[in-house]
């Protein structure tokens, strides 16, 4: 009963036996990433106490003066969140360790060896610079916190019953933020220290090597032969990282999973992928390490950040469009493949990149099903990031610009970093939403992977092979990786909650700003990275083409698009206008 | 893994085109992206948005963003401070996520053959 191997097809086998769980690559995902998580659990979550510890002086702090009333929100409450919002477990010594270990090349502008070395004189010269703009911004910032101090102190002489006081010093304190974040934005960039990289990406290829070697091995390849092959993917990714991060690159929002892709098949389709770095061309088995790691980002208690009118712009649109333009790109445009539509569907409707990636794991896409459908997002996010912002500041009114538009972008773009880029245009409330919406949206990739899973198994394969599956079945033929997902979601939303439960912000400190920016996401990246270099260096552009006949994949894409930007916006506007405007007010 | 690890075309033909696509990229980076920052209406305001704020606009995932994680407690914060009947796990909420998954389960069920 087992399925006929192919190497173009993310592989399991119908049949269970007790040696898949250390002969077969979704569980070594499984096993590999929850080895990385429980290094993260192991050196974090010791410092819990200390993080509490931190978060309740500064509750003794500021408490007080943020919850001085609910008329507007005080000085002392952007005080209080801001402070919280430093109490981070990944600043240990470990952390930082950590960080230096998985460091991605650095961002450069005409120079590329910068992404790799910095001398000491060019790191003190960019620090005066940077200096110099803080220093004014800093001024500015103390300047308007004077008078957000003396309009906040007037308003409470008034008990804050006066509605003018209470404006003003909203207003005030407005203007003091949009100084602070300036100020803020400027002291980060006086952080210029030297560096020296290449050592540790040289460590960092080395140990990534062992790392799934042992898996390899355990799978009955050699060790060896993966080891010399893996060089040259890491070479190659760390090149698709170099040019992700040059600045031009980085303001069209060309990421690195574009570069990856395009490295991979440049080499292929030219002189060719060489034959000793094939055992290391394992798509399958990096990505689905890294969507187990992915998983412990999945945090539930995120989706009430923006209440009830988040959840039906992010998880009930999403899911409607997912569908419509299923059936329309099985029905109208008739897909020759159901996998490269579902790929694109949830690329579209979801989230991009990383629920393309979930989805084509999950449904068994092939390689260059994937990679179309990633193109296609990433054309389109960087078309949408730059022609969104444009329309609303031309067509919304003024004073829907910010939340409506934000929650607009934020349910259609796909790239959050795109979402994060249009909304800033249009100011920090535009990208709190446009980042929040989308981060709910991220969220629903797990419920969709799962989805899609058991869709594809149910019936999708049902159909294909002409047999009916009963449970044992269904399990039997279930990406087991997909369960690794979703265990990682579930334990860790669980104890981000726990966290929250014992003081306010130690969830964010110990879980987001500790397993997962301290941990899981160092290494994520590199691995879809890695896969995304095999999928290039897997592929050939006739193959590709072969994909895109008719233009199929376009036309799905745009048409299902366009039914989200109408949807969501149609959504947006009913919840956060007329269901729920006094939710809208409190931003 | 069919013929990938052939090359496609001549060694000589394969190399100069290897290297002449890495140099155009080169010249994207410094040269040309940069002028058409400049020409694409409203370009020039992202990317000094992008710039001043140290945005990585090419994130695909929101634990990539700052933005995210200070967009989460502010509104947190502000719905809990100004509204805290509509914050956490309400009535209409709750009907949200019911809605998604019979949406998504009865969608599935009637998705064509």
């Amino acid at each position: 009963m087992a399925e006929k191997s192919d190497s173009q097809i993310v592989v399991d086998v119908g049949k269970w036996q007790w040696s898949e769980m250390w002969k077969k690559e979704d569980w070594w995902a499984v096993w590999l990433g929850f080895f990385i998580l429980l290094m993260g659990v192991f050196i974090y979550f010791p410092h819990a106490g200390d993080m509490k510890t931190k978060l309740t002086e500064i509750e003794g702090k500021y408490l007080a003066d943020a919850d001085k009333t609910d008329k507007f929100k005080t000085i002392g409450w952007y005080q209080l969140n801001d402070a919280k919002k430093g109490v981070k477990a990944k600043d240990v010594a470990a952390g930082k360790w950590l960080s230096n270990f998985s460091k991605k090349p650095r961002s450069w502008k005409s120079n590329p060896l910068e992404a790799f070395v910095m001398s000491q004189e060019t790191a003190d010269a960019k620090k005066a610079s940077a200096m110099t703009k803080y220093e004014s911004a800093k001024a500015a910032e103390e300047e308007t916190l004077a008078l957000a101090q003396a309009a906040e102190a007037a308003a409470e002489a008034a008990g804050f019953n006066d509605t003018a006081l209470n404006d003003a010093a909203k207003t005030s304190i407005a203007d003091w933020r949009d100084a602070w974040l300036k100020a803020s934005k400027a002291k980060g960039k006086t952080k210029v220290n030297p560096y020296n990289q290449i050592g540790w990406l040289i460590f960092l290829g080395i140990s990534f090597a062992v790392f799934f070697g042992v898996g390899i091995a355990a799978m009955g390849k050699s060790f060896k032969e993966f080891v010399i092959g893996f060089s040259f993917v890491f070479l190659i990714s760390v090149l698709a990282y170099l040019a992700a991060s040059q600045s031009t690159m980085k303001a069209y929002g060309v990421g690195y999973a574009f570069w990856a892709i395009f490295g991979g098949m440049l080499i292929s389709n030219t002189v060719g992928t060489p034959k000793w770095a094939m055992p290391a061309v394992q798509t399958e088995y990096y990505i689905k390490t890294g969507l187990v790691l992915l998983g412990a980002s999945i945090l539930f208690e995120k989706i009430i950040t923006i209440g009830t009118a988040g959840i039906f712009v992010a998880w009930v649109v999403t899911p409607t469009v997912w569908l419509v333009t299923y059936w329309f790109g099985q029905k109208i445009v008739k897909m020759p493949s159901k996998r490269l539509n579902a790929t694109i569907c949830s690329d579209m409707s979801v989230c991009g990149v990383s629920a393309a990636i979930a989805t084509a794991a999950a449904c068994k896409a092939k390689k260059e099903e994937l990679t179309l459908a990633v193109g296609l997002s990433l054309v389109f996010t960087s078309i949408m990031m730059i022609v969104m912002p444009a329309i609303i500041k031309t067509t919304f009114p003024v004073d829907k610009q910010l939340i409506l538009g934000g929650a607009w972008m934020g349910g259609t773009i796909d790239a959050t970093g795109a979402v994060a880029a249009a909304g800033a245009f249009l100011g920090e409330k535009a990208l709190y939403v446009a980042a929040t919406i989308k981060m709910i949206q991220n969220v629903l990739i797990g419920v969709m992977a799962f989805a899609v899973a058991l869709y594809f198994t149910t019936k999708v394969e049902v159909e294909e092979t002409g047999r009916k599956v009963g449970p044992m079945e269904i399990w039997f033929r279930f990406p087991k990786f997909v369960l690794g997902f979703i265990t990682a979601s579930i334990v860790f939303s669980l104890i981000f909650t726990s966290f929250n439960g014992q003081i306010a912000g130690l969830g964010p400190a110990m879980v987001d700003q500790g397993i997962v920016k301290g941990m899981g996401d160092l290494f994520r990246g590199w691995f879809f990275c890695l896969s995304f270099v095999s999928i290039g260096l897997a592929t050939n552009f006739r193959e590709l083409k072969e994909h895109f006949v008719g233009g199929k994949p376009l036309i799905l894409y745009a048409v299902g698009q366009s039914f989200n930007l109408c949807l969501t916006l149609i959504v947006a506007y009913i919840m956060f206008y007329l269901v729920f405007p006094e939710l809208t007010a409190t931003i | 893994m069919s013929d990938n690890d052939k090359p496609q075309m001549g060694r000589f033909k394969g190399w100069t085109v290897l290297v002449s696509v890495c140099l155009l990229v080169y010249l994207f980076a410094v040269k040309i992206g940069p002028w058409l920052i400049t020409h694409i209406w409203g370009m020039d305001k992202i990317a000094r948005v992008i710039d001043e704020q140290n945005i990585d606009a090419g994130a695909y995932y929101y634990t990539e963003i700052e933005g995210a994680y200070d967009g989460q407690q502010y509104l947190s914060q502000s719905l809990q401070l100004m509204a805290p009947d509509q914050y956490g796990l309400t009535l209409p909420f709750l009907l949200g996520i019911a809605l998604c998954l019979l949406i998504l389960y009865f969608g599935m069920k009637a998705l064509p053959r």
